[in-house]
Protein backbone atom coordinates (compact mmCIF):
# COMPACT_ATOMS: atom_id res chain seq x y z
CA UNK A 1 0.00 0.00 0.00
CA UNK A 2 0.98 3.42 -0.80
CA UNK A 3 0.71 6.57 1.20
CA UNK A 4 0.43 10.16 -0.45
CA UNK A 5 2.00 12.36 2.24
CA UNK A 6 0.42 15.62 2.72
CA UNK A 7 0.71 17.65 5.54
CA UNK A 8 -0.92 20.70 4.23
CA UNK A 9 -4.18 20.18 6.41
CA UNK A 10 -1.76 21.05 8.94
CA UNK A 11 -2.38 24.93 8.51
CA UNK A 12 -5.87 25.04 9.47
CA UNK A 13 -4.58 23.76 13.04
CA UNK A 14 -1.74 25.91 13.69
CA UNK A 15 -3.85 27.76 16.80
CA UNK A 16 -4.58 24.72 18.85
CA UNK A 17 -1.28 23.27 17.78
CA UNK A 18 0.41 26.43 18.85
CA UNK A 19 -1.70 26.80 22.48
CA UNK A 20 -0.83 22.82 22.97
CA UNK A 21 3.23 24.38 22.35
CA UNK A 22 2.53 27.13 24.98
CA UNK A 23 1.28 24.34 27.59
CA UNK A 24 4.33 22.34 27.19
CA UNK A 25 6.51 25.13 27.72
CA UNK A 26 4.19 26.65 31.08
CA UNK A 27 3.98 22.95 32.38
CA UNK A 28 7.76 22.34 31.89
CA UNK A 29 9.33 25.48 32.83
CA UNK A 30 7.38 25.04 35.97
CA UNK A 31 8.21 21.48 36.75
CA UNK A 32 11.88 22.28 35.88
CA UNK A 33 11.81 25.22 38.92
CA UNK A 34 9.42 23.46 41.22
CA UNK A 35 11.68 20.05 40.95
CA UNK A 36 15.19 21.71 41.04
CA UNK A 37 13.79 23.70 44.22
CA UNK A 38 12.28 20.61 45.84
CA UNK A 39 15.21 18.13 44.65
CA UNK A 40 17.75 20.71 46.27
CA UNK A 41 15.94 20.69 49.86
CA UNK A 42 15.93 17.12 49.24
CA UNK A 43 19.63 17.24 48.72
CA UNK A 44 20.30 19.67 51.73
CA UNK A 45 18.68 17.14 53.72
CA UNK A 46 20.72 14.30 52.18
CA UNK A 47 23.77 15.76 53.32
CA UNK A 48 22.55 16.36 56.86
CA UNK A 49 24.24 15.43 60.34
CA UNK A 50 21.11 14.10 61.25
CA UNK A 51 20.48 10.54 60.64
CA UNK A 52 16.70 10.88 60.54
CA UNK A 53 17.01 13.51 58.34
CA UNK A 54 19.28 11.35 56.04
CA UNK A 55 17.27 8.72 55.59
CA UNK A 56 13.81 10.57 55.28
CA UNK A 57 15.37 12.31 52.25
CA UNK A 58 16.77 8.64 50.87
CA UNK A 59 12.92 7.43 51.47
CA UNK A 60 11.76 10.39 49.44
CA UNK A 61 14.23 10.03 46.56
CA UNK A 62 13.84 6.10 46.42
CA UNK A 63 9.95 6.19 46.30
CA UNK A 64 9.99 9.05 43.60
CA UNK A 65 11.91 7.30 41.57
CA UNK A 66 11.05 3.60 41.42
CA UNK A 67 7.05 4.67 40.84
CA UNK A 68 6.77 5.76 36.97
CA UNK A 69 4.94 9.66 36.24
CA UNK A 70 2.00 7.94 35.31
CA UNK A 71 1.38 6.21 38.15
CA UNK A 72 2.06 9.46 40.36
CA UNK A 73 0.36 11.62 37.84
CA UNK A 74 -2.66 9.36 38.38
CA UNK A 75 -2.51 9.05 42.08
CA UNK A 76 -2.99 12.89 41.87
CA UNK A 77 -5.41 12.68 40.00
CA UNK A 78 -7.81 10.12 40.62
CA UNK A 79 -6.76 8.80 43.89
CA UNK A 80 -6.42 12.04 46.01
CA UNK A 81 -9.64 13.30 44.54
CA UNK A 82 -11.18 10.28 46.14
CA UNK A 83 -9.71 10.53 49.47
CA UNK A 84 -9.83 14.29 50.07
CA UNK A 85 -13.11 15.37 48.20
CA UNK A 86 -10.82 18.11 46.32
CA UNK A 87 -10.32 18.00 42.48
CA UNK A 88 -7.63 20.11 41.27
CA UNK A 89 -7.49 21.63 37.56
CA UNK A 90 -5.50 19.13 34.89
CA UNK A 91 -2.31 22.01 34.96
CA UNK A 92 -1.65 21.98 38.54
CA UNK A 93 -2.12 18.42 39.21
CA UNK A 94 0.44 17.73 36.39
CA UNK A 95 2.80 20.55 37.84
CA UNK A 96 2.54 18.90 41.34
CA UNK A 97 3.32 14.85 39.87
CA UNK A 98 5.65 15.42 37.35
CA UNK A 99 7.76 18.18 39.91
CA UNK A 100 7.85 15.31 42.61
CA UNK A 101 8.71 12.97 40.11
CA UNK A 102 11.47 14.86 38.58
CA UNK A 103 12.56 16.49 42.35
CA UNK A 104 13.95 12.67 42.70
CA UNK A 105 16.26 13.11 39.84
CA UNK A 106 17.28 16.78 40.58
CA UNK A 107 18.48 15.97 44.26
CA UNK A 108 20.53 13.20 43.06
CA UNK A 109 22.31 14.90 40.35
CA UNK A 110 22.76 17.45 43.01
CA UNK A 111 24.37 14.94 45.91
CA UNK A 112 26.66 13.23 43.15
CA UNK A 113 27.81 17.68 42.20
CA UNK A 114 28.29 17.70 46.15
CA UNK A 115 30.24 14.89 46.19
CA UNK A 116 32.35 15.96 43.31
CA UNK A 117 33.71 18.86 45.28
CA UNK A 118 37.18 18.20 46.72
CA UNK A 119 36.39 18.51 50.84
CA UNK A 120 39.95 20.62 50.98
CA UNK A 121 37.78 23.52 48.95
CA UNK A 122 36.18 23.90 52.77
CA UNK A 123 39.51 23.97 54.37
CA UNK A 124 40.90 26.21 51.73
CA UNK A 125 37.85 28.84 52.58
CA UNK A 126 37.91 28.48 56.34
CA UNK A 127 41.83 29.18 56.30
CA UNK A 128 40.59 32.43 54.61
CA UNK A 129 38.30 33.12 57.55
CA UNK A 130 35.29 33.22 55.44
CA UNK A 131 32.08 31.62 56.96
CA UNK A 132 30.43 28.26 56.13
CA UNK A 133 27.54 30.00 54.37
CA UNK A 134 30.35 32.61 52.44
CA UNK A 135 32.39 29.20 51.76
CA UNK A 136 29.44 27.59 50.24
CA UNK A 137 27.93 30.25 48.61
CA UNK A 138 31.19 31.59 46.94
CA UNK A 139 33.32 28.57 46.72
CA UNK A 140 31.06 25.17 46.59
CA UNK A 141 27.75 26.00 45.25
CA UNK A 142 30.01 27.32 41.87
CA UNK A 143 31.74 24.02 41.25
CA UNK A 144 28.66 21.70 42.26
CA UNK A 145 26.41 23.36 39.72
CA UNK A 146 30.14 23.34 37.11
CA UNK A 147 30.33 19.35 37.61
CA UNK A 148 26.39 19.24 37.85
CA UNK A 149 25.72 21.50 34.73
CA UNK A 150 25.27 18.41 31.99
CA UNK A 151 23.00 16.36 34.11
CA UNK A 152 20.97 19.28 34.99
CA UNK A 153 20.54 20.15 31.39
CA UNK A 154 19.70 16.26 30.43
CA UNK A 155 17.15 16.73 33.35
CA UNK A 156 15.52 19.46 31.52
CA UNK A 157 15.34 17.98 28.38
CA UNK A 158 13.79 14.93 29.66
CA UNK A 159 11.13 17.13 31.92
CA UNK A 160 9.97 18.31 28.26
CA UNK A 161 9.20 14.81 27.37
CA UNK A 162 7.58 13.51 30.38
CA UNK A 163 5.47 16.51 30.65
CA UNK A 164 3.63 14.68 27.06
CA UNK A 165 2.51 12.26 29.55
CA UNK A 166 0.07 14.99 30.97
CA UNK A 167 -1.86 13.71 28.00
CA UNK A 168 -3.15 11.05 29.54
CA UNK A 169 -5.50 12.99 32.14
CA UNK A 170 -6.18 15.13 28.82
CA UNK A 171 -4.20 18.48 29.93
CA UNK A 172 -4.09 19.78 26.24
CA UNK A 173 -0.21 20.12 26.19
CA UNK A 174 1.42 19.69 22.68
CA UNK A 175 0.90 16.10 22.43
CA UNK A 176 -2.82 15.93 23.62
CA UNK A 177 -3.44 18.62 20.72
CA UNK A 178 -1.97 16.74 17.99
CA UNK A 179 -3.55 13.45 18.62
CA UNK A 180 -6.93 15.23 19.03
CA UNK A 181 -5.35 17.03 15.27
CA UNK A 182 -5.03 13.35 14.28
CA UNK A 183 -7.94 11.95 15.13
CA UNK A 184 -10.17 14.54 13.25
CA UNK A 185 -7.93 14.03 9.98
CA UNK A 186 -7.54 10.37 10.27
CA UNK A 187 -3.67 11.42 9.24
CA UNK A 188 -1.62 10.25 12.08
CA UNK A 189 1.65 9.83 10.16
CA UNK A 190 1.66 13.19 9.13
CA UNK A 191 0.51 14.66 12.19
CA UNK A 192 3.03 12.88 14.54
CA UNK A 193 5.82 13.16 12.03
CA UNK A 194 5.29 17.43 12.35
CA UNK A 195 4.74 17.26 16.36
CA UNK A 196 8.01 15.12 16.37
CA UNK A 197 9.71 17.75 14.11
CA UNK A 198 8.00 20.65 16.48
CA UNK A 199 9.15 19.17 19.85
CA UNK A 200 13.06 18.16 18.74
CA UNK A 201 13.39 21.82 17.48
CA UNK A 202 11.82 22.60 20.93
CA UNK A 203 14.40 20.17 22.83
CA UNK A 204 17.47 21.50 20.18
CA UNK A 205 16.84 25.07 21.48
CA UNK A 206 16.93 24.18 25.13
CA UNK A 207 20.07 22.57 24.45
CA UNK A 208 21.32 25.55 22.82
CA UNK A 209 20.25 27.41 25.99
CA UNK A 210 22.01 25.29 28.16
CA UNK A 211 25.53 24.85 26.45
CA UNK A 212 25.30 28.77 26.98
CA UNK A 213 24.27 28.38 30.31
CA UNK A 214 26.96 25.57 30.75
CA UNK A 215 29.76 27.81 29.62
CA UNK A 216 28.70 30.25 31.78
CA UNK A 217 29.05 28.37 34.89
CA UNK A 218 32.18 26.44 33.84
CA UNK A 219 34.22 30.10 35.09
CA UNK A 220 36.06 30.42 32.47
CA UNK A 221 36.74 33.88 31.33
CA UNK A 222 34.05 34.86 33.83
CA UNK A 223 34.71 38.28 35.43
CA UNK A 224 33.26 38.49 39.14
CA UNK A 225 30.30 40.44 38.90
CA UNK A 226 28.70 42.62 41.45
CA UNK B 1 55.38 38.24 73.38
CA UNK B 2 54.74 35.41 70.78
CA UNK B 3 52.60 36.00 68.41
CA UNK B 4 51.15 32.51 68.42
CA UNK B 5 51.53 29.87 71.28
CA UNK B 6 50.12 26.09 72.32
CA UNK B 7 49.91 25.00 75.60
CA UNK B 8 49.77 21.28 76.52
CA UNK B 9 47.57 20.21 73.60
CA UNK B 10 46.11 16.85 73.48
CA UNK B 11 44.46 15.80 70.25
CA UNK B 12 43.14 11.70 70.16
CA UNK B 13 41.86 10.56 66.46
CA UNK B 14 39.54 7.46 68.03
CA UNK B 15 41.28 5.90 70.04
CA UNK B 16 44.89 7.07 68.88
CA UNK B 17 46.76 9.83 70.69
CA UNK B 18 48.56 11.76 67.81
CA UNK B 19 49.55 14.69 70.50
CA UNK B 20 50.21 13.51 73.78
CA UNK B 21 50.88 17.45 75.81
CA UNK B 22 52.28 20.02 73.07
CA UNK B 23 54.03 23.20 73.99
CA UNK B 24 55.33 25.82 71.60
CA UNK B 25 55.51 29.21 71.16
CA UNK B 26 56.24 31.78 68.27
CA UNK B 27 57.78 34.97 68.25
CA UNK B 28 57.10 37.73 66.21
CA UNK B 29 59.38 37.04 63.26
CA UNK B 30 60.55 33.79 63.75
CA UNK B 31 60.77 30.88 61.41
CA UNK B 32 59.91 27.36 63.28
CA UNK B 33 60.43 24.15 61.42
CA UNK B 34 58.43 21.12 62.62
CA UNK B 35 60.63 18.17 61.78
CA UNK B 36 59.06 14.44 62.52
CA UNK B 37 58.22 11.17 61.08
CA UNK B 38 54.67 10.96 59.55
CA UNK B 39 52.62 10.00 62.19
CA UNK B 40 54.58 11.99 64.49
CA UNK B 41 51.45 14.93 65.02
CA UNK B 42 53.85 17.99 63.69
CA UNK B 43 50.69 18.07 60.64
CA UNK B 44 48.04 17.99 63.49
CA UNK B 45 50.14 20.78 65.19
CA UNK B 46 49.77 23.26 62.51
CA UNK B 47 45.69 22.45 62.13
CA UNK B 48 45.60 22.88 65.59
CA UNK B 49 47.34 26.70 65.28
CA UNK B 50 44.67 27.82 63.51
CA UNK B 51 42.17 25.67 64.72
CA UNK B 52 40.72 23.74 61.72
CA UNK B 53 41.62 20.67 64.25
CA UNK B 54 40.03 21.63 67.65
CA UNK B 55 42.30 20.36 70.81
CA UNK B 56 41.04 17.78 72.92
CA UNK B 57 42.93 19.38 75.53
CA UNK B 58 44.64 22.49 76.06
CA UNK B 59 45.02 26.00 74.90
CA UNK B 60 45.39 28.04 71.96
CA UNK B 61 47.10 31.68 72.44
CA UNK B 62 47.09 34.85 69.87
CA UNK B 63 49.26 37.49 70.79
CA UNK B 64 49.06 36.04 74.95
CA UNK B 65 45.10 36.02 74.23
CA UNK B 66 43.68 32.38 75.41
CA UNK B 67 41.07 31.70 72.71
CA UNK B 68 37.71 30.21 73.52
CA UNK B 69 35.56 30.03 76.38
CA UNK B 70 35.85 27.49 79.02
CA UNK B 71 33.49 24.64 79.77
CA UNK B 72 32.27 23.06 82.84
CA UNK B 73 34.68 19.99 82.26
CA UNK B 74 37.56 22.09 81.82
CA UNK B 75 38.03 21.39 78.14
CA UNK B 76 37.13 25.11 75.31
CA UNK B 77 34.21 26.00 73.23
CA UNK B 78 35.18 27.72 70.16
CA UNK B 79 32.74 30.01 68.65
CA UNK B 80 32.48 30.17 64.85
CA UNK B 81 32.98 34.01 64.72
CA UNK B 82 36.48 33.70 67.12
CA UNK B 83 37.61 30.78 64.70
CA UNK B 84 36.82 33.35 61.75
CA UNK B 85 38.46 35.75 63.49
CA UNK B 86 42.03 33.77 64.17
CA UNK B 87 41.85 31.99 60.83
CA UNK B 88 42.06 35.56 58.83
CA UNK B 89 45.25 36.24 60.98
CA UNK B 90 47.18 33.19 60.33
CA UNK B 91 47.36 32.20 56.68
CA UNK B 92 47.51 28.72 55.71
CA UNK B 93 49.10 26.89 52.87
CA UNK B 94 48.14 23.63 52.23
CA UNK B 95 50.24 20.47 51.16
CA UNK B 96 47.30 20.04 48.08
CA UNK B 97 46.66 23.91 47.48
CA UNK B 98 43.43 24.10 47.78
CA UNK B 99 42.91 26.50 45.20
CA UNK B 100 39.09 27.19 44.19
CA UNK B 101 39.17 25.99 40.09
CA UNK B 102 35.97 27.88 39.16
CA UNK B 103 38.54 31.33 40.14
CA UNK B 104 40.91 32.90 38.24
CA UNK B 105 44.29 33.36 40.07
CA UNK B 106 43.62 36.51 40.80
CA UNK B 107 40.20 36.01 42.13
CA UNK B 108 41.58 33.23 44.67
CA UNK B 109 43.36 36.13 45.86
CA UNK B 110 40.53 38.33 46.25
CA UNK B 111 37.91 36.38 47.54
CA UNK B 112 39.05 36.49 51.03
CA UNK B 113 39.65 40.41 50.99
CA UNK B 114 36.75 41.09 49.55
CA UNK B 115 34.24 38.33 51.42
CA UNK B 116 36.10 39.03 54.96
CA UNK B 117 37.88 41.75 54.86
CA UNK B 118 35.10 43.70 52.86
CA UNK B 119 37.63 45.51 50.28
CA UNK B 120 35.95 46.78 47.06
CA UNK B 121 37.11 45.30 44.09
CA UNK B 122 39.36 47.63 42.65
CA UNK B 123 41.02 47.85 45.68
CA UNK B 124 41.16 43.70 46.21
CA UNK B 125 42.45 43.60 42.63
CA UNK B 126 45.37 45.84 43.29
CA UNK B 127 45.82 44.19 46.72
CA UNK B 128 45.90 40.86 44.61
CA UNK B 129 48.50 41.93 41.45
CA UNK B 130 50.89 43.47 44.54
CA UNK B 131 51.13 40.03 46.19
CA UNK B 132 50.91 38.21 42.98
CA UNK B 133 54.02 40.40 41.65
CA UNK B 134 55.87 39.20 44.77
CA UNK B 135 55.78 35.79 44.27
CA UNK B 136 56.58 36.48 40.75
CA UNK B 137 53.42 35.41 38.78
CA UNK B 138 51.91 39.07 37.87
CA UNK B 139 51.61 37.66 34.62
CA UNK B 140 49.47 34.52 35.59
CA UNK B 141 46.32 37.02 36.84
CA UNK B 142 43.70 36.15 34.82
CA UNK B 143 44.78 32.35 34.18
CA UNK B 144 42.65 29.48 35.81
CA UNK B 145 44.68 27.51 38.67
CA UNK B 146 44.39 24.24 36.41
CA UNK B 147 46.78 25.78 33.62
CA UNK B 148 49.38 26.70 36.02
CA UNK B 149 52.31 24.07 37.48
CA UNK B 150 52.33 22.52 41.03
CA UNK B 151 55.20 25.04 41.74
CA UNK B 152 53.20 27.67 40.34
CA UNK B 153 49.34 26.78 41.98
CA UNK B 154 51.00 26.61 45.61
CA UNK B 155 52.98 30.62 45.04
CA UNK B 156 49.31 31.53 44.08
CA UNK B 157 48.06 29.82 47.34
CA UNK B 158 51.00 31.47 49.38
CA UNK B 159 50.39 35.19 47.57
CA UNK B 160 46.57 34.01 48.50
CA UNK B 161 47.16 33.90 52.18
CA UNK B 162 49.59 36.93 52.44
CA UNK B 163 47.23 39.42 51.28
CA UNK B 164 45.32 38.86 54.44
CA UNK B 165 48.24 40.53 56.00
CA UNK B 166 48.80 37.61 58.29
CA UNK B 167 50.11 37.62 61.52
CA UNK B 168 51.41 34.48 60.97
CA UNK B 169 52.08 31.91 57.97
CA UNK B 170 51.41 27.72 58.26
CA UNK B 171 52.98 25.95 55.77
CA UNK B 172 51.78 22.02 55.81
CA UNK B 173 54.42 20.03 54.07
CA UNK B 174 53.99 22.85 51.21
CA UNK B 175 56.18 21.45 48.38
CA UNK B 176 55.55 17.22 49.41
CA UNK B 177 53.00 16.94 46.52
CA UNK B 178 55.40 19.16 43.83
CA UNK B 179 57.60 17.52 41.07
CA UNK B 180 61.04 17.40 42.27
CA UNK B 181 62.09 20.06 40.20
CA UNK B 182 59.49 22.60 41.26
CA UNK B 183 60.40 22.47 44.76
CA UNK B 184 62.94 24.50 44.86
CA UNK B 185 60.58 27.63 43.44
CA UNK B 186 58.54 27.32 46.30
CA UNK B 187 61.19 26.78 48.86
CA UNK B 188 63.01 29.65 47.71
CA UNK B 189 59.52 31.87 47.95
CA UNK B 190 59.34 30.69 51.65
CA UNK B 191 63.15 31.30 52.23
CA UNK B 192 62.18 35.26 50.87
CA UNK B 193 59.32 35.27 52.98
CA UNK B 194 61.41 34.53 55.74
CA UNK B 195 64.65 36.88 55.20
CA UNK B 196 61.49 39.88 55.23
CA UNK B 197 60.65 38.74 58.66
CA UNK B 198 57.45 36.77 58.37
CA UNK B 199 56.49 34.73 61.41
CA UNK B 200 56.80 31.29 59.97
CA UNK B 201 55.56 27.50 61.00
CA UNK B 202 56.45 25.34 58.61
CA UNK B 203 56.10 21.40 58.06
CA UNK B 204 58.57 20.05 55.80
CA UNK B 205 60.26 16.77 55.44
CA UNK B 206 63.00 19.60 53.00
CA UNK B 207 66.08 19.49 56.11
CA UNK B 208 68.19 21.72 53.60
CA UNK B 209 65.50 24.62 53.80
CA UNK B 210 65.18 23.60 57.91
CA UNK B 211 68.93 24.16 58.19
CA UNK B 212 69.10 27.48 55.94
CA UNK B 213 66.05 29.07 56.72
CA UNK B 214 65.07 28.14 59.86
CA UNK B 215 65.39 30.20 63.60
CA UNK B 216 64.82 27.18 65.13
CA UNK B 217 63.72 23.61 64.67
CA UNK B 218 61.42 21.25 66.30
CA UNK B 219 61.74 17.52 66.10
CA UNK B 220 58.28 15.80 66.97
CA UNK B 221 58.05 12.26 68.12
CA UNK B 222 55.18 9.70 69.13
CA UNK B 223 53.20 12.75 69.69
CA UNK B 224 55.61 15.09 71.78
CA UNK B 225 58.28 17.33 71.11
CA UNK B 226 61.61 14.85 71.62
CA UNK B 227 64.07 17.84 71.25
CA UNK B 228 64.52 21.51 69.77
CA UNK B 229 66.96 24.14 69.11
CA UNK B 230 68.95 25.56 66.43
CA UNK B 231 69.50 24.22 63.42
CA UNK B 232 73.03 23.20 63.74
CA UNK B 233 72.14 21.75 67.07
CA UNK B 234 69.22 19.38 66.05
CA UNK B 235 70.45 18.94 62.23
CA UNK B 236 73.78 18.45 62.71
CA UNK B 237 74.02 17.22 66.78
CA UNK B 238 70.83 15.45 68.05
CA UNK B 239 71.10 14.13 71.08
CA UNK B 240 68.36 11.38 71.10
CA UNK B 241 68.28 8.33 68.96
CA UNK B 242 65.18 8.70 67.36
CA UNK B 243 65.91 12.36 66.06
CA UNK B 244 69.60 10.14 64.57
CA UNK B 245 67.68 7.47 62.91
CA UNK B 246 65.50 10.28 61.20
CA UNK B 247 68.27 12.21 59.95
CA UNK B 248 70.06 9.52 58.82
CA UNK B 249 67.09 8.22 56.61
CA UNK B 250 66.71 11.58 55.31
CA UNK B 251 70.27 11.38 54.15
CA UNK B 252 71.49 8.14 53.66
CA UNK B 253 71.02 8.76 49.50
CA UNK B 254 72.81 12.14 49.21
CA UNK B 255 75.50 13.18 47.20
CA UNK B 256 79.11 13.78 48.61
CA UNK B 257 80.06 17.48 48.79
CA UNK B 258 82.04 18.75 46.37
Amino acid sequence: MRHTWDFSFLVHYLLPLGRGLMNTICLSGVVMVAGFTLGLLAAIAAMSPLRTVRMASAAYVELLRNVPALVILFLFFYVIPVLTGFQNDRFLTACVAFSLYTSAYFCEILRGGFLAVDPGQWEGGQALGLSRAGIFCWIIAPQIIRAAMPSLANEAIEIVKISTVASTIAFPEFLYQTKIVSDIEYRPIETYTASAIVMTILILTLTWVSRIAARHFAGHRRKERE
Amino acid sequence: MSVIAVRNIHKRFGNQDVLKGIDLSVAKGETVVLLGSSGSGKSTILRTLNLLDLPDEGDVFLHGNKLGQPRPDGTRRYREGELRSLRRRVGMVFQHFNLFPHLTVEENIMIGLRRVLNYSITQAREKARHHLHHVGLAEKALAFPDTLSGGQRQRVAIARALAMDPDVMLFDEATSALDPERVSEVLRTMRQLSQEGTTMVVVTHELGFAYNVADRVVFLHGGRILEQGTPTEILLHPTHAPTREFLHAHTEFRLPSA
